[in-house]
C-alpha cells in the first residue's frame, strides 16, 4: 500500500491560505483530497471529507525541548487511515501561528503516522503587502518561511516591483532552498504544487543553484534567522560526518531548524544524504554519483545564530584521509 | 458476504470485509461476532450459522468497538455513539457533531458504557443509557479503560491518566501522574492494575491495589497494544517482532522485572494481542498478517493463520475462550471455532 500524501499549507493570519485551498479543492485535477483545518465553520471550504484537529503539540520524554510530536494529527491521520480507499490526498491546513517544525517532526518521529503517510510538501503562503511587518513582530511568520519548500509570494500585483525583489531577498537569506513563485490570488497551477515528494530524503533537492544570493547575515528584523550554505570539493569521512552533524544537532538543535545535505563521501559511490529538523535527523544513501560528475558536497543550515566560520570548520574537519579516496 | 470455512484448518472461517477492520469483538453469549469497519459499517457474524449481515452503523467510518450484552457499542467519526443489538437494529445513544469517537468501552454486565468525546468522558448508564458528559480533561484523551465491574472508568491524556471511581457524572475523577502523551489503556480484570502505552515507545504500569507505578521500555517500536493476563499477574505488550510479557505480579521486585520474551518473528511487529480468557495462552496478530497462538509456559509460539492484509488490527476472545475473532487493515477477517 503506497503512503498517502499530505500537503501541508501554512502562512500568516490573512496571507490567502484559504483561497489557495479553495483552488485546489475547485479545480479540475480529478483527486478526491480530505482536508484538516484547525477550525471549520469560519471560513467556507466545500469539501466532502473535512476535519478539524486541534493543534495538541506532545513534548517526547526523550529530555529535549525541541522534539515534539502534534498529538492531533497523529490521532486524525490515524483515522483517516481507516478511511483509505476514500481519497487520493490530504491536506492540511495549519493555523496562522502554527509551528511547522512539529508537524514535520510528526511524520518523522511517529511510526504509524510516517508508515501510512508521507509528507509530500510544506507551502508556504506570503503575504507580500504585509510581510515585512508580519515578520518583524512575528518569528512564526519567518519559521514558515524556514520550513517551506515552496513559498508563494502572493498579493504580488498589490506591490511595487522593488519591494517585492526587496521580500525576495529577505526568504531567501532565511531558506535559499525553496522554490518562490510569485502569486495574484495564489493562481498556481495545481500540478505545481501537489507531488512535490519534498521531504523524501531519497529524493533530496535543493533549490536551483547560483539563483541563491550571497550567504546573507542575520538582521535584527529577521529575528537572527539565516540560512547557510556550505560547498565542500573534499571527499569527506562518513563517521566523521556522523559525529559532527550528531554533536551539532545535540548542542545547537534548538537553534538549527532545518539542515540538509549531499555529501560526497570518501569510497562510496553513492550520495551521502542528510536532513533534519531540530535535534531529528534522518540519513540514507542517495543516488549514485555519475563518472563524469564533479563530486561536490552541500549541505545548508538553516536556523538561528549560526557561525559560518564554525561550520565550515567543522565540515572541513570531516574530510577524508588522503588514500581513503574512491 | 458469509465467512467461508477454510478447508485447511478446522474451525476457521475467512472473509474479505473490503474495509480497514478498526475492531473487533465478541458478544458475552458467544452467539454474534462483530466487526467494526472503516467505511461505517459494522459486520455482525452468528457464529453458529456462519452467516453474516452488515450494518450501516455511521456515516463514514466506524473508530471503536466494545461488546456489551445489550449489544455492540460503536463510535464514529459522524461523531454518533451507537448500540447495535445482535438483530441489527442500531439505535444512537449520543451524537457530538464534528468530534470523532475514537475510544468506547463497556462493563462485563453492560451497566456502564463509556465512550471519549474530545478531552471528556461520555458515560450511559441506567435503563435508558442517556449521556452523562464528565468534567473536561486537560488534555485530549489518548485511551479509554472500562473496569469489567464497572466500579471504574480510566481515561489516558497528556501527562497522565484519569480515574473515575466510581464513575458519575459528578466526579473529578483522580489523576495519576504519568509525563507525556499516554495512549492505549487497559485495566486488569480484576481493576487492580491499568497500563497504558506511551507515545514515547514505553508502557507505563498503576498498581493501584499497590500504590505503586514504573516504567517499562526498551521497545524498537510504539506500542499499539496491551493486555493483562487473566490473573493480571502478566502484561502482554506489542511493539517488538515478538510476544513480550512482563511480570506485574507483587512479589516480583520492579527492579528486576525482566520481559519473558518468545515467539521471534522476523518479519513484522506485534500489533494485535489478546490473552486466553481461561487458558494460560496468548493470541498475537503481526504485521504481514500472521496470526500466532503463544504458550507463556513452554515460551513458544505457533502460527495459526494468514490473512491477506498488512496488518492485524485487532483481535478478541470471547468470554469462555472458545472463539477467537480478528481482522487487519485490508479488509480480511476471521472467525474461528476453537473446539473445531
Amino acid at each position: 500500500m503506497p503512503a498517502i500524501p499530505v500537503t501541508v499549507l501554512t502562512g500568516f493570519l490573512g496571507a490567502g491560505k484559504t483561497t489557495l485551498l479553495n483552488r485546489i479543492l475547485s479545480e479540475d485535477h480529478g483527486r478526491k483530497f480530505a482536508v484538516i483545518v484547525n477550525e471549520f465553520g469560519e471560513i467556507g471550504i466545500d469539501n466532502e471529507l473535512i476535519v478539524s484537529s486541534d493543534e495538541e503539540i506532545h513534548l517526547m520524554n526523550n529530555g529535549c525541548v525541541c522534539c515534539s510530536v502534534r498529538g492531533d494529527l497523529i490521532r486524525v491521520l490515524g483515522g483517516l487511515a481507516r478511511r483509505r480507499g476514500a481519497f487520493d490526498a490530504i491536506l492540511l491546513e495549519t493555523t496562522g501561528l502554527a509551528d511547522p517544525a512539529a508537524i514535520i517532526q510528526t511524520f518523522a518521529m511517529d511510526e504509524d503516522t510516517g508508515d501510512a503517510f508521507a509528507l509530500d510538501s510544506v507551502t508556504t503562503v506570503v503575504d507580500a503587502v504585509h510581510f515585512s511587518r508580519h515578520a518583524a513582530e512575528n518569528r512564526q511568520a519567518l519559521e514558515q518561511v524556514v520550513y517551506a519548500d515552496l513559498i508563494l509570494l502572493n498579493k504580488a500585483d498589490a506591490v511595487a516591483p522593488e519591494a517585492l525583489a526587496a521580500i525576495e531577498g529577505q526568504i531567501r537569506r532565511i531558506n535559499d532552498v525553496a522554490e518562490v513563485v510569485r502569486t495574484v490570488r495564489c493562481d498556481l497551477p495545481v500540478a505545481r504544487l501537489l507531488g512535490r515528494k519534498a521531504f523524501d530524503i531519497g529524493r533530496l533537492l535543493f533549490g536551483q543553484p547560483g539563483l541563491a544570493g550571497p550567504a546573507g547575515h542575520g538582521h535584527d528584523h529577521d529575528h537572527g534567522i539565516q540560512s547557510l550554505s556550505l560547498t565542500l570539493q573534499t571527499p569527506l569521512d562518513p563517521e566523521k560526518l556522523g559525529a559532527f552533524l550528531s554533536t551539532l544537532l545535540r548542542e545547537q538543535g534548538q537553534d538549527i531548524y532545518r539542515c540538509k545535505g549531499i555529501m560526497a563521501v570518501a569510497g562510496a559511490k553513492q550520495r551521502f544524504v542528510f536532513q533534519g529538523v531540530h535535534m531529528y535527523l534522518e540519513t540514507a544513501w542517495g543516488r549514485p554519483w555519475a563518472e563524469t560528475e564533479a563530486r561536490e558536497s552541500r549541505a545548508v543550515f538553516i536556523g538561528r545564530g549560526l557561525d559560518r566560520a564554525v561550520l565550515a570548520k567543522g565540515l572541513a574537519g570531516c574530510a577524508a584521509k588522503k588514500g581513503d579516496a574512491a | 458476504m458469509n465467512f467461508s470455512p477454510d478447508e485447511a484448518v478446522p474451525g476457521l472461517r475467512t472473509a474479505a470485509l473490503g474495509a480497514y477492520v478498526s475492531g473487533c469483538a465478541v458478544s458475552p453469549d458467544g452467539d454474534t461476532a462483530a466487526y467494526a469497519l472503516g467505511d461505517g459499517r459494522l459486520v455482525l457474524l452468528d457464529t453458529a450459522s456462519g452467516e453474516a449481515a452488515s450494518v450501516d452503523a455511521h456515516d463514514g467510518g466506524v473508530l471503536s468497538l466494545a461488546a456489551a450484552p445489550q449489544g455492540f457499542v460503536t463510535g464514529g467519526d459522524d461523531g454518533r455513539v451507537a448500540l447495535t443489538r445482535p438483530d441489527g437494529r442500531t439505535t444512537e445513544l449520543a451524537r457530538f457533531p464534528g468530534q470523532w469517537i475514537e475510544h468506547v468501552g463497556a462493563s462485563r454486565d453492560g451497566s456502564v458504557l463509556a465512550a471519549a468525546r474530545g478531552k471528556a468522558v461520555v458515560l450511559f448508564r441506567g435503563e435508558d443509557l442517556a449521556p452523562q458528559l464528565l468534567p473536561e480533561l486537560p488534555a485530549v484523551i489518548g485511551g479509554l479503560a472500562v473496569r469489567r465491574d464497572g466500579r471504574a472508568v480510566a481515561a489516558s491524556h497528556y501527562d497522565g491518566v484519569t480515574v473515575y471511581a466510581p464513575p458519575r457524572p459528578d466526579a473529578r475523577g483522580n489523576t495519576f501522574d504519568g509525563p507525556g502523551a499516554n495512549l492505549t489503556l487497559v485495566f486488569s480484570d480484576d481493576g487492580a492494575k491499568m497500563a497504558c502505552a506511551t507515545q514515547d515507545k514505553s508502557v507505563r504500569v498503576y498498581d493501584l491495589a499497590q500504590s505503586a507505578g514504573y516504567l517499562l521500555e526498551g521497545y524498537p517500536a510504539k506500542v499499539r497494544c496491551l493486555c493483562f493476563s487473566p490473573d493480571g499477574n502478566m502484561l502482554w505488550t506489542g511493539g517488538e517482532q515478538a510476544f513480550v510479557g512482563w511480570p506485574v505480579d507483587a512479589a516480583t521486585d520492579p527492579a528486576r522485572r525482566e520481559a519473558v520474551v518468545f515467539g521471534a518473528f522476523e518479519h513484522g511487529l506485534l500489533g494485535a494481542v489478546a490473552a486466553h480468557p481461561v487458558l494460560p495462552l496468548v493470541a498475537g496478530g503481526f504485521d504481514g498478517g500472521v496470526i500466532f497462538l503463544g504458550s507463556p509456559e513452554r515460551r513458544g509460539a505457533a502460527p495459526l493463520l494468514v490473512l491477506e492484509n498488512r496488518r492485524v488490527t485487532s483481535l478478541a476472545w470471547s468470554t469462555d475462550g472458545r472463539r477467537l475473532v480478528g481482522g487487519g487493515d485490508g479488509g480480511a477477517a476471521f472467525f474461528m471455532d476453537m473446539a473445531g
